[in-house]
């Protein structure tokens, strides 16, 4: 199985070691991207992706080498500290960018409008999205939000998904197990 | 009266948008009423045009602040998230007690797919200390595209109608009442997604002959 780690914490930290280790464990290979330090510029919603150049951005940066990952990939692993209830800016970068794997047509799928992927020819989801919340001790209200942005994202993308929320605070081995167990359950 | 000083962020990445046409909606409604209002571009800030400093100040110097947006994959784009983190970490309780509110919108008609924005403000309220007025989510709105409410005939009366309530209940620092986004809801019932999305498809494809592109299902990215 390929993984896409899109790592959105903003320095080193134990969970991406964590998370390394374990897919490592499970002999499954991974791409890894540290988002920080790449240069992914914001989407201007130009228009240029859906009716210009389908599927190719217009402002060069890094998000080609993210694309070209995840179309081979059959699982993403999203990691992001929780803000706001929702993902931190680093994350959101890419995200917003993931509209490159749309197709521009709409279409009704499980009683929601949602835009099918362009590169998942046979009908079969995209790939699996695997999203590890990071709380500093947030309100379960922000942690609700989270979840339910993540429904709402595998929604309109067409996506399976799995949200794990690990407090940082936590004993490290212990956000091990959780990102174990929650790995065998989305094993695909 | 007292008079309140009103903030709006156009959240849009773009100048001409559906959220400076909602964000002018507004002004014009807040002045009618004898309040002062003020528009500015996050993206601005986040361009390095302007300074956080400077949003800093607008914001000390105002009673309310309402983020007005566009949704990106179901919440705020990129540069208002950055944008509000800013603020967060440079915040030194100085904005307790002043009110926020959120417009949301997007293309998709169903509200819950932009429901994060205001989650997101609300959450980002809560963590600057300031009293969360709601918000209101509009779906199908790029059809108004940057152009003037009033142009919309009766869609864009019951939009107008809906903002006024808006603003009525922001300035006297309640929340915006749920009744309002009913009336600001198109059911469409999920029956019609089929043919609305058959329309959408034609609109999409005209656009795609116009611009001159033979395959719309390349895959620029497969290797």
């Amino acid at each position: 199985m390929n993984i896409v780690i899109l790592d959105g914490m903003e320095s080193e930290n134990d969970i991406e070691n964590v998370l390394k280790k374990v897919i490592e464990k499970e002999n499954k290979t991974y791409t890894y991207f540290k988002l920080k330090d790449m240069k992914i510029l914001p989407c201007r919603n130009c228009g240029v992706c859906g009716v210009k150049m389908p599927g190719e951005c217009a402002f060069k940066d890094d998000m080609p080498k993210i694309i070209k990952a995840l179309v081979k990939s059959e699982m993403v692993v999203m990691l992001t500290p929780i803000r706001f209830g929702g993902f931190d800016s680093q994350l959101k970068k890419a995200v917003d960018k993931l509209s490159l794997l749309g197709s521009p047509f709409l279409e009704v799928k499980k009683g929601k409008l949602s835009h099918p992927g362009r590169y998942n020819t046979d009908g079969k989801s995209m790939f699996f999205d695997f999203v590890i919340g990071v709380s500093r001790n947030h309100s379960e209200s922000q942690k609700q939000s989270f979840r339910n942005l993540i429904i709402q994202n595998a929604a309109i993308m067409e996506m399976s998904y799995k949200t794990l929320i690990v407090e940082e605070a936590d004993d490290i081995t212990k956000i091990e197990h959780c990102i174990i167990d929650a790995l065998k359950e989305v094993a695909v | 009266m007292n008079k309140k000083r009103i903030l709006l962020l156009n959240g849009s990445m773009r100048k001409k948008s559906t959220s400076l046409t909602i964000a002018k909606a507004f002004k014009e409604i807040i002045e009618k009423k004898g309040h002062k209002a003020q528009i500015i571009d996050v993206i601005d800030y986040f361009d390095n045009k302007d300074t956080i400093e400077n949003l800093k100040e607008l914001i000390a110097n105002s009673d309310i602040i309402g983020m007005i947006a566009p949704c990106y994959v179901n919440t705020l784009p990129y540069a208002d998230i950055w944008c509000l983190e800013k603020l967060v970490y440079e915040y030194q309780g100085e904005w307790k007690g002043k009110g926020f509110f959120a417009i949301a919108q997007g293309g998709m008609p169903d509200k819950q797919v932009h429901q994060s924005i205001l989650d997101t403000s609300k959450h980002f309220a809560e963590e600057t200390e300031m009293e969360w007025l709601g918000g209101l989510i509009i779906g199908m709105a790029p059809i108004i595209n940057g152009a003037p409410l009033e142009n919309f005939g009766f869609i864009g009366k019951k939009i107008i109608k809906g903002f006024d309530g808006a603003v009525e209940d922001i300035i006297n620092d309640k929340v915006i009442a749920s009744s309002l986004q009913k009336g600001l809801t198109i059911n469409i019932p999920k029956v019609l997604y089929y043919p609305l999305s058959y329309f959408l498809n034609l609109n999409t494809k005209k656009t795609l002959k116009q611009n001159g592109v033979t395959d719309p299902y390349r895959q620029p990215y497969a290797e």
